[in-house]
């Protein structure tokens, strides 16, 4: 399983397919990795406020195929991750990657890269599109202005857990208070409906005085 | 005459007395703790009783 770099600039990979050449055949990054290509792309010098440029390499394991478009094609983020990503994917603002180079098993393609710490330039990249919500913010909302007047410090008064354990059954307090008082009612309805049903005797008293 | 090796043992007593008593003062210091919170616990269950309760009363 390759691991994926994760982060804000393999996300423009995953923003839309990014369509890929090659002499006269036309697909894209979603639908060769459908297919089985396995992809990674190499990222070169770039602005980071904006884009960068990269190249792709992809191979075909089960083919035994390994293609390079050697020709950089320029990310340009604001492009992909704004919220017009919809209408830059219908001008095909990005892309395309253009094949130049194609090997069998046999054969291997030397490329000259830059080592960076323990990693090369190349990365493997997942080209499943993924969506991002993407939210409206004005720039006053984003707090990005620092304050000239210091803060002033926030004070919390020091409570060790007894205390708030104390307060937290304050809290709790007038509930059950409320609780216990239904709860008496209930009780009281319960007794009165489980009540053995007393047989109402109804007596008359009659004088026999008058029938001496 | 003092006799050092009763010294020690007092003192050895003492020491261990001492350090008995703190552990105890934690110990109890932790269980009123833990005794309050099965006591919020408590609470919440009954909250939660008394809601199924009203709900079943249709209130």
């Amino acid at each position: 399983m390759p691991q994926f770099p994760r982060g804000y600039d393999s996300l423009f990979f995953q923003s839309r397919p990014i369509e890929v050449y090659f002499k006269g055949f036309r697909s894209d990054t979603r639908t060769l990795q459908a297919a089985g290509w396995q992809l990674s792309i190499e990222q070169q010098e770039n602005t980071p406020y904006r884009g960068y440029k990269c190249r792709l390499a992809m191979q075909h394991v089960e083919s035994g195929i390994l293609m390079y478009a050697h020709e950089p094609i320029d990310i340009d983020l604001e492009v992909v991750m704004c919220s017009y990503v919809v209408e830059a994917a219908k001008r095909q603002l990005t892309g395309p990657f253009t094949v130049q180079h194609v090997v069998t098993n046999h054969h291997d393609i030397h490329l000259h890269v830059v080592r960076s710490g323990s990693r090369f330039n190349f990365q493997a990249v997942d080209a499943e599109p993924l969506m991002m919500p993407v939210d409206n913010v004005s720039l006053r909302d984003l707090c990005v202005f620092r304050t000239i007047t210091p803060d002033s410090e926030i004070l919390v008064p020091p409570q060790s857990v007894p205390e708030l354990l104390a307060h937290i059954q304050s809290l709790q307090d007038p509930k059950q208070k409320e609780i216990r008082e239904r709860n008496k009612k209930r009780d009281a309805r319960e007794r009165l409906n489980d009540a053995p049903k007393i047989a109402r005797v109804e007596a008359q008293i009659i004088t026999l005085a008058g029938y001496r | 005459m003092i006799d050092i090796k009763k010294v020690k043992e007092e003192a050895q007593r003492e020491v261990y007395e001492e350090k008995m008593k703190e552990a105890k003062a934690k110990v109890k210091k932790k269980m009123q703790e833990l005794e309050s919170a099965k006591v919020i616990v408590k609470n919440l269950e009954r909250e939660l009783e008394d809601i199924y309760a009203t709900i079943s009363e249709g209130v």
